[in-house]
């Protein structure tokens, strides 16, 4: 038997209003308290509308404070009022399952303790790329890595796929505690990527619209000039194929050995 | 400034609104404040959010390169811009 108190992490979507589920907005209205991890002031606002009862999780962060902290610390202030009986909803911008830490851990540490936990998918960053950029990831594949992780670790990239790049604004941050790293960083992360692409290679800096008035960011370059480029901490990168895709003639053989003996 | 915010939603979730910049024509048939009117044409975010008594730096990094344990550090080689600070997802 679960628990009185109960969470759900809902996803606002990208942009303000246009995005957010029926479900989503149910969660919103119907919770006892609302904790807000938005994108601007505007959307925080804007949740500020539909409950009386929204607690920003701004408060959290910290330049020179661990993330990691800043994260254990939204995720408890969200299981306090949960183990308190009441019905609590995390509002996220985006996706709350998408490059998100702390609503995974929350609803994770919910079910654990016994309480009723959900997520309820938004529409992503990712979503609005695909549709902005007209991209099909399953045209020729797509692999996506958090920049920091990638330079981190030894990651594979196939650059007959495409790549794609988050939070390229802290690219090479091993503190966990900036909110911006800089030019010297974007310059070792172009070295890194320059092993499967070429300089001028045209990569593509991307910004989804927050706010309905907004312009979505859409702007072209070369790999070389991300070093000098002005890149956000929401600033995604990117990479079209580099190569064309060869086809594995091995496995093409066996397939059809495979398919003649049956 | 509910109404404020109640334009953006009608915006939002209207093809019409959306297509070509059609809410200006909207916009000119509120009861607003100019300078808030002019910031809306000119799609000056910072300025609607001081109407709106909002904080125009929020900080929405969600997810860390790296699950291991939380360490403290320096401060950033470049100061964070006064837009605001996002994630992506």
């Amino acid at each position: 038997m679960t628990k009185k108190g109960s969470l759900a992490c809902v996803g606002v979507g990208m942009t303000l209003g246009a995005h957010l589920t029926p479900i989503a907005k149910s969660y919103i209205e119907q919770s006892d308290v609302v904790f807000a991890g938005v994108s601007d002031g505007v959307v925080e606002q804007w949740l500020i509308n539909m409950h009386p009862d929204v607690r920003s999780l701004q408060v959290y962060y910290q330049e020179g404070k661990s993330r990691q902290i800043t994260y254990q610390q939204m995720v408890e202030a969200m299981l306090f009022e949960v183990r308190a009986g009441k019905r609590v909803c995390g509002a996220f911008y985006g996706h709350p399952g998408v490059f998100a830490l702390a609503p995974h851990k929350a609803i994770e540490q919910a079910r654990t303790e016994g309480f009723d936990a959900r997520m309820i998918p938004g529409i992503s960053a990712e979503d609005c790329l695909f549709a902005d950029l007209g991209i099909d990831p399953g045209s020729v594949g797509c692999i996506q890595y958090e920049a920091s992780q990638m330079m981190l670790y030894h990651r594979k990239i196939d650059p007959s796929a495409y790549l794609i790049l988050w939070q390229v604004g802290i690219a090479g941050d091993q503190s966990f505690a900036r909110f911006s790293t800089g030019k010297a960083y974007r310059q070792l992360l172009v070295d890194l990527l320059a092993k499967d692409y070429p300089l001028d290679h045209e990569v593509i800096l991307y910004e989804a619209a927050t706010l309905p008035i907004q312009a979505v960011r859409i702007e072209r370059i070369k790999l070389k000039d991300i070093v000098s480029a002005q890149v956000n901490l929401h600033t995604t990168v990117i990479f079209p194929p580099a190569v064309e895709w060869q086809p594995n003639l091995e496995m093409r053989e066996k397939l059809a050995e495979l398919t003649a003996s049956l | 400034m509910s109404n404020v915010i109640q334009f953006l939603e009608k915006i939002a979730t209207s093809a019409m609104l959306m297509d070509n910049d059609a809410w200006k024509q909207e916009l000119n048939s509120m009861d607003i404040d100019p300078e808030l009117k002019l910031a809306f044409e000119n799609k000056d975010q910072a300025t609607i959010e001081k109407f709106l008594g909002t904080d125009t730096n929020l900080m929405s990094i969600m997810f860390p390169a790296d699950d291991d344990a939380p360490s403290e550090d320096t401060p950033s080689e470049d100061s964070p811009s006064d837009d605001g600070i996002r994630r992506a997802g």
